[in-house]
């Protein structure tokens, strides 16, 4: 389409619109369009100079470190047998207002530095801190007594406050530096004379289009974050929740006496979460990959067609439909499809116990997620083989290249970069691991089956008024684990295809 | 302007389904409820004929003293939270059922029915938030003990002394027996009443395929009597089919009583804390009788008498499924009473002719009375309807909606049987009545017909004030609860506090695994003990502290 022209489409419209008025970078000097990748401004000559790193995400996190440290005891029972209760912080703090002014400071420090206002965050963020100081006094004065010592609290907040305000000085100085070494030059993410509310206001519509997405993702994903609250309570079902501090982490990391069975049995289900999540990745995309291999090979496109309809059907089936399938497949009962096979033609004599063996129950595991998902998983793969040109394929066969070698040298590197890709993002789900546990395991394989979700469901609901505190920390815990691997392989994923996931 | 129109109409969709969505309104809506496979639900229903006539005795609760009550003001509208033990809703005209319960109580009931298979996970949820908790609540006894402890349910020990049903006369002789296992430990460590059930708990009996025993050489009078010959029983049992007789969902069960399924293996062991005959309590896990009763089971194992399918935690309905098959498991353990009369007839449904050629043997199972070493089958705590620490009116609720439920007239008739008409019609000679067909089978090839509602007549602890107008459906109703009530004791009650509700899911975790590896020959018994006394002896010792407290 040429440049200016009416476009039909809407699609079409808003991308045309986007390219027109905003989203390409423009000559501070003589206002022409600069291509992504220029050195200069191809009117006029002059120099673009490409930005430093940004470092305002530095004081974000220096927020966010202190918006955390919000949640940990001010002061403690400095006995660990006792879990380190009573403990006092702005969760039990007689004047909650205290909490919301603490917490909407550090928002506002986020925000403003969001928004590239960082240097007003300074100041945010330090009342946020000086806030603290006051509970403080106030929790000593009210609660403290011989066998209490200062929690976490105070620590993480000092800690946020100097990451805070350090990084805000970091981004100040480093934009000081910025202007005075452009010193006249291009600014590469220049794109115009318009303020960023000014051209919130030109954009007004798309704001408004997007409004009902960010009401439904702060209503459905962030609202529901402040339920993390209670990984800090004792919260049991029927009983209103009381501040315990970090007693649920005591229990969890076993540090006192009668937490050293629950313990075991969280650190068990970490230990399997991880060991089953990432095998049955590394199975998974190893298995699609071969198999897109050879479904690309296939020139009988009904026998191909029919191949991969039927690969996919089990990805449809629900988890309990599959478990019952191979439940019933690989039982040691007289039912037992599998085992009566072998046993009838003598290479076994005991049925083999596949899902209720410790030796076994991994492996039957993996085999099962393969047959699910694999089918599903060459989707991705298949659309990448498919658009690799066949003169490549032609060229090489001229060259003399036999079937092999035109995998080799030309299906595996065009596959490369999709195999990173779809690597990297499951890798950010290793620790979404429930249904297929659930529905698979069993007590006698609890050491090498049980998994965070599974564990934690256990605890919920197996029976009585359930503690929904302690799961709570035990969720929070799993999700920090998420967000680091997520934070990881978005950085993995940046070295690798130049750019992010998130 | 149109695209601004459009973006405008969208966010105002938006709000507006939001806003939808967050409608308190809708929320009490019931849900549908669906088969209970295995629980409650599936209590048996049974007629004595003559259980509940001319012999009653008061309910006697010495601990509180009763009080004449003040004046008690009727509620209009009662929200209540129940499983799947009365009509399911899309099943058996549960609407009709409602309907007919608000008009002879003259007030509202807004019931919230969640799935039956969810229920305990349901309840867990409710108690979180007391805005919108039910006045009344069906517990199953471990949550019973539970909130009772601490403090969420209402102490109706002074209302049920006071009440009509308590001083009418009607109670039936084991009704004090029943009612003393209601008491449970309060917030004050007081024992109390927090919730009462209109019928016994009632408790599962061992059933033999009689088809098979007489393969194996069996009569009924010859049917083993002690543990020794129970051993070769199963062998023989297992030499008559060729595949493993016995199966049990799972190797211990995490209702009370827990060993329920297999009475004939732990015998005299009890897995969970239980109040000893010197009024201690004690840890039945780290007790001698527990080392032999998993050397038992792993003696089960070992000879191929046990389906190693109960390694996989089967559901009851899998095992039952497995006793229904021709070439399927000979022996399970399971409620008595109308479900002798249902294994009966499942039987008959699953017959095919294949194996044995005489359909009407195969369709017999015999009941076994318990052998020598287990003494007596273990009866039940019921699930336990409550009151909740929520309610505004709580004595009003107990007046007009608990009271009722055993009033000996219409409104007892319609918790036992239904609504006439839909449930079931009087018989000519006026005296009895038959069960209609079921909704979800009315018209069909197979209609079931409408047994009971919440309990059956040979359960119930209160008597009608004229004579109960139920007839047995098979006499192997009758005859089953007649062994199970003479051959049975109530389970030990069930305790919490604080640091028991912390722990005892981990405690679960640990038995689970040491009774299967000790089951699979991997560990004996006592090192199975042993192990859990070094990992578990804390936190058991101070659950023991908090409850000898």
């Amino acid at each position: 389409m040429a440049q200016g022209e009416i476009p039909t489409h809407p699609a079409a419209a808003i991308i045309v619109f986007l390219k027109d008025e905003g989203m390409r970078m423009l000559c501070k000097t003589c206002n022409a369009e600069i291509p992504k990748k220029a050195t200069r401004c191809p009117a006029c000559g002059r120099a673009v100079v490409k930005p430093q790193k940004n470092l305002y995400p530095i004081a974000v996190a220096g927020a966010v470190i202190s918006f955390v440290g919000g949640f940990f005891p001010a002061i403690q029972n400095s006995d660990a047998a006792k879990k380190f209760n009573p403990a006092y912080g702005f969760m039990n703090y007689e004047q909650p207002v205290m909490w919301y002014l603490f917490m909407a400071l550090l928002v506002v420090s986020m925000i403003l530095c969001a928004i590239k206002y960082e240097k007003f965050s300074i100041a945010t963020t330090v009342a946020a801190a000086v806030v603290y100081v006051i509970v403080y006094n106030n929790i000593c004065n009210r609660h403290g007594a011989p066998g209490m010592q200062n929690g976490l609290a105070g620590a993480v907040v000092i800690l946020g406050t100097i990451v805070g305000v350090a990084g805000c000085f970091m981004n100040v100085n480093k934009n000081a530096a910025e202007r005075k070494r452009r010193n006249g030059e291009l600014d590469y993410q220049y794109t115009g004379n318009k303020t960023v509310w000014q051209r919130i206001y030109i954009y007004r519509g798309f704001y408004i289009m997007f409004l009902p997405v960010l009401i439904f993702v702060i209503i459905f994903n962030y609202l529901p974050m402040a339920g993390l609250r209670y990984a800090f309570t004792d919260f049991i079902s029927g009983q209103e929740p009381s501040y315990v501090g970090i007693k649920h982490f005591v229990d969890m990391f076993g540090l006192s006496s009668l937490s050293k069975l629950s313990s075991k049995h969280f650190v068990a289900a970490f230990r399997n979460t991880l060991i089953l999540s990432i095998i049955k990745l590394f199975l998974n995309t190893f298995m699609a990959v071969v198999i897109s291999i050879l479904l690309n090979e296939m020139f009988n496109i009904y026998f191909k067609k029919s191949v991969q309809t039927i690969i996919y059907l089990p990805h449809f089936m629900s988890w309990v439909v599959v478990a019952s399938i191979f439940k019933m497949m690989l039982s040691a009962s007289d039912s037992g499809m599998f085992n009566q096979l072998l046993m009838s033609i003598g290479l076994i004599e005991q049925p083999i116990e596949f899902l209720t063996s410790e030796s076994t129950w991994r492996g039957v595991y993996y085999l099962v997620n393969i047959w699910k998902d694999t089918g599903w998983g060459t989707i991705l793969f298949l659309a990448t083989l498919s658009g690799i040109s066949p003169d490549l394929y032609e060229a090489a066969q001229i060259d003399g290249a036999n079937r092999f070698a035109r995998m080799r040298y030309i299906t595996m590197p065009a596959l490369a970069n999709t195999i990173i890709t779809v690597f990297i993002l499951n890798l950010a789900k290793v620790m979404n691991l429930f249904e297929s546990v659930f529905v698979m395991y069993n007590p006698s394989v609890y050491d090498k089956s049980d998994v965070l979700q599974t564990y934690i469901y256990r605890q919920s609901f197996s029976g009585g008024a359930a503690n929904y505190g302690y799961t709570t920390a035990v969720g929070l815990f799993r999700s920090v684990v998420g967000c680091i691997l997520v934070l990881l392989c978005n950085k993995a994923s940046k070295k690798v295809r130049g750019r992010g996931i998130v | 302007m149109k695209k601004k129109v459009v973006s405008l109409l969208l966010a105002s969709a938006m709000v507006v389904s939001l806003v939808g969505c967050g409608n308190p309104e809708g929320s009490g809506e019931a849900a549908p409820a669906q088969d209970a496979a295995n629980t409650e639900a599936e209590q048996p229903a049974a007629d004595a004929g003559e259980t509940a006539g001319g012999d009653t005795a008061a309910a006697e609760s010495g601990d509180t003293a009763a009080e004449t009550p003040a004046e008690v003001t009727k509620p209009e509208t009662i929200k209540v939270m129940w499983d799947g033990t009365i009509f399911k809703e899309g099943d058996n005209y549960a609407e009709d059922f409602y309907k007919a319960l608000d008009e002879a109580l003259g007030l509202h009931i807004e019931w919230i029915r969640p799935d039956h298979s969810t229920y305990a996970e349901q309840v867990g949820i409710a108690f979180t938030d007391e805005s919108t908790l039910a006045d009344v609540i069906i517990l199953p006894s471990n949550y019973y003990a539970s909130y009772a402890a601490q403090g969420s349910l209402w102490n109706m020990t002074d209302a049920w002394n006071n009440s009509e049903t308590a001083n009418s006369g009607r109670l039936t002789d084991v009704a004090p027996t029943i009612i003393d296992q209601w008491k449970t430990a309060g917030p004050d460590g007081q024992e109390g009443i927090y919730g009462m059930y209109p019928a016994r708990g009632n408790g599962t009996v061992t059933y033999v395929k009689a088809v098979v025993a007489e393969k194996a050489g069996y009569t009924e009078d010859t049917l083993p009597t002690d543990w020794a010959g129970f051993q070769q029983f199963l062998l023989d049992m297992k030499d008559a089919t060729g595949v493993a007789p016995l199966l049990a969902p799972g190797l211990v069960n995490h209702e009370a009583p827990y060993v329920n399924y297999l009475p004939e293996f732990y015998q005299g062991a009890y897995p969970e804390f239980y109040q000893n005959a010197s009024g201690e309590w004690v840890d039945g896990f780290t007790e001698p009788a527990m080392v032999e009763a998993l050397d038992r089971l792993a003696w089960g194992y070992e000879n191929g008498v046990i389906d190693s399918t109960i390694f996989e935690n089967p559901s009851t309905a899998n095992v039952r499924d497995k006793f229904y098959l021709e070439n399927g498991t000979s022996i399970f353990n399971y409620w008595a009473g109308t479900w002798a009369y249902t294994i009966k007839t499942k039987l008959a449904s699953n017959y095919t002719g294949e194996i044995y050629p005489d359909a009407d043997a195969y369709t017999t199972a015999w009941a076994m009375k318990p052998i020598k070493e287990v003494g007596t089958y273990m009866e039940r705590l019921s699930p336990m309807i409550c009151i909740t620490s929520s309610c505004q009116n709580p004595e009003g609720v107990f007046t007009y909606f608990v009271d009722k439920i055993l009033d000996g007239g219409d409104v007892q008739m319609l918790w036992q049987y239904g609504v006439e008409g839909v449930h079931y019609n009087w018989n000519d000679d006026g005296a009895t009545i038959s069960g209609l067909p079921t909704q979800a089978t009315a018209g069909s090839d197979k209609e079931s017909l409408t047994t009971k509602n919440l309990f059956e007549a040979n359960l119930k602890i209160g008597a009608f004030a004229d004579k109960d107008p139920y007839t047995a459906a098979d006499p192997v109703i009758d005859e089953s609860f007649k062994l199970f009530d003479e051959n049975s004791s109530p389970a030990p009650k069930i305790n919490s506090s604080e640091v028991y509700q912390s722990y005892s899911s981990d405690l679960w975790d640990e038995k689970d695994k040491l009774i299967a590896a000790v089951a699979k020959g991997e560990m004996s018994g006592q090192e199975a003990i042993d192990q859990y006394n070094a990992e578990c002896g804390d936190i058991v010792a101070a659950i023991l502290e908090s409850f000898n407290q």
